[in-house]
C-alpha cells in the first residue's frame, strides 16, 4: 500500500482507531486462476482522495478503481514469481457504505493522509492443492520499461 | 530545436478502460507537443482509428472490458494499413507470456504502470521521431 501510494507522492500513515464511517468512494477487483482468486477493496474518503490523486484526476471512483488495480496488480505480480497466472478483471465500484457496514469481516488494513482514510481490504481463497512454484522471471517490475 | 519541436501535433490513441489513465497519458504527452486522443476499450480505438488517417502510434492498455489490449492488436494487424503502427503497451502487469504474444504482434515497447509521465515521453519520441531521444 505504502510502496504504490509512494509512487504518486503520497505518505500514507497507519492508522488504528475507527475510520469506516468516513469513507466515501470505494472499488474492488478480482484476480482468479485455477489456483486462487483474490479481491482487492480499496476505500478513502474525500479528502484522501482529494490528496492522492495527481494534477488533471477528476473522477474519484475512477481513479480509486485504477489504484485497486494497480494495488491488486503488485500482489498478481508476486503471485506469477510463484508460478501463478490468471487473469484479472476490471475495477467495480461499491457503495461505500457497504464497507462501512460490515467492513470489520473484512479486516482491512487502515491508513490515513490528509486525516481523511484509506481502508484496504485482501480478500483470498486458495486451492486446496496450490504447490507454489519458484518462476521469478516471469514478470516485469512495476514502473519498468522495454523496447522491443 | 529542441526534441519536442519534430512532434508537434503528432496524433496518438491512448487505450485504456480508466478515464483517469487516460488522463495521465494525456497530460504527460500534451505538454511535449503530442495531440492525445482517448478510447476505452479495443473495440472503440478499432473504430475511432478507421476515421484517424494521420494517427501516429497507439498506448494501449491490457486488461480492458469488451475488447482486451491482445484482441485489439489480433484484430489490427489483421488490416494491412495497420501492420506498422506503433503500438506501445501500458499494463499494470507484464507477465512474460503477455509480452511475447504482444511482441509477436508488433508491438514496439511495454510500460508498467505506475509509469513516469517522462518514460512515456521518451519511448515515443524514440519510436516516432527520427533521432528522437531525451538523453535519459
Amino acid at each position: 500500500m505504502r510502496e504504490l501510494f509512494s509512487c504518486y507522492e503520497v505518505a500514507l500513515v497507519e492508522r488504528q482507531d475507527e475510520a469506516l464511517l468516513a469513507l466515501v468512494h470505494s472499488s474492488a477487483v478480482s484476480f482468479s486462476s485455477d489456483a486462487l482468486t483474490a479481491t482487492v477493496i480499496l476505500a478513502m474518503g474525500e479528502k484522501a482522495f482529494a490528496a492522492c490523486a495527481p494534477v488533471g484526476i477528476k473522477v474519484a471512483d475512477d481513479w480509486i478503481g485504477e489504484l485497486a488495480n494497480q494495488l491488486l496488480g503488485r500482489a498478481v505480480n508476486l503471485l506469477c514469481k510463484h508460478g501463478v497466472s490468471g487473469r484479472m478483471g476490471t475495477p467495480i465500484f461499491l457503495p461505500a457504505a457497504l464497507l462501512a457496514a460490515d467492513g470489520e469481516r473484512w479486516q482491512p488494513l487502515r491508513f490515513e493522509v490528509a486525516a481523511s482514510p484509506v481502508v484496504a481490504a485482501f480478500v483470498w481463497a486458495v486451492a486446496k492443492d496450490f504447490v507454489p512454484s519458484e518462476t521469478p522471471d516471469s514478470v516485469m517490475a512495476e514502473g519498468d520499461a522495454v523496447m522491443f | 530545436m529542441g526534441w519536442e519541436a519534430g512532434q508537434r501535433g503528432l496524433k496518438i490513441l491512448a487505450v485504456d478502460d480508466s478515464e483517469s489513465v487516460r488522463a495521465l497519458v494525456r497530460i504527460s504527452l500534451a505538454p511535449h507537443g503530442f495531440e492525445v486522443h482517448e478510447a476505452a476499450d479495443g473495440a472503440k480505438a478499432l473504430a475511432m482509428i478507421h476515421e484517424m488517417p494521420d494517427l501516429v502510434a497507439v498506448v494501449c492498455d491490457l486488461n480492458m472490458p469488451v475488447m482486451n489490449g491482445l484482441v485489439f492488436l489480433e484484430n489490427l494487424r489483421r488490416d494491412p494499413r495497420y501492420a506498422a503502427l506503433p503500438v506501445v503497451m501500458l499494463s499494470i502487469v507484464g507477465h512474460v507470456n503477455d509480452v511475447k504474444l504482444a511482441r509477436g504482434l508488433g508491438v514496439l515497447a511495454w510500460l508498467t504502470k505506475p509509469f513516469e509521465p517522462l518514460r512515456l515521453v521518451a519511448t515515443l519520441t524514440k519510436l516516432l521521431v527520427p533521432g528522437g531521444d531525451l538523453g535519459q
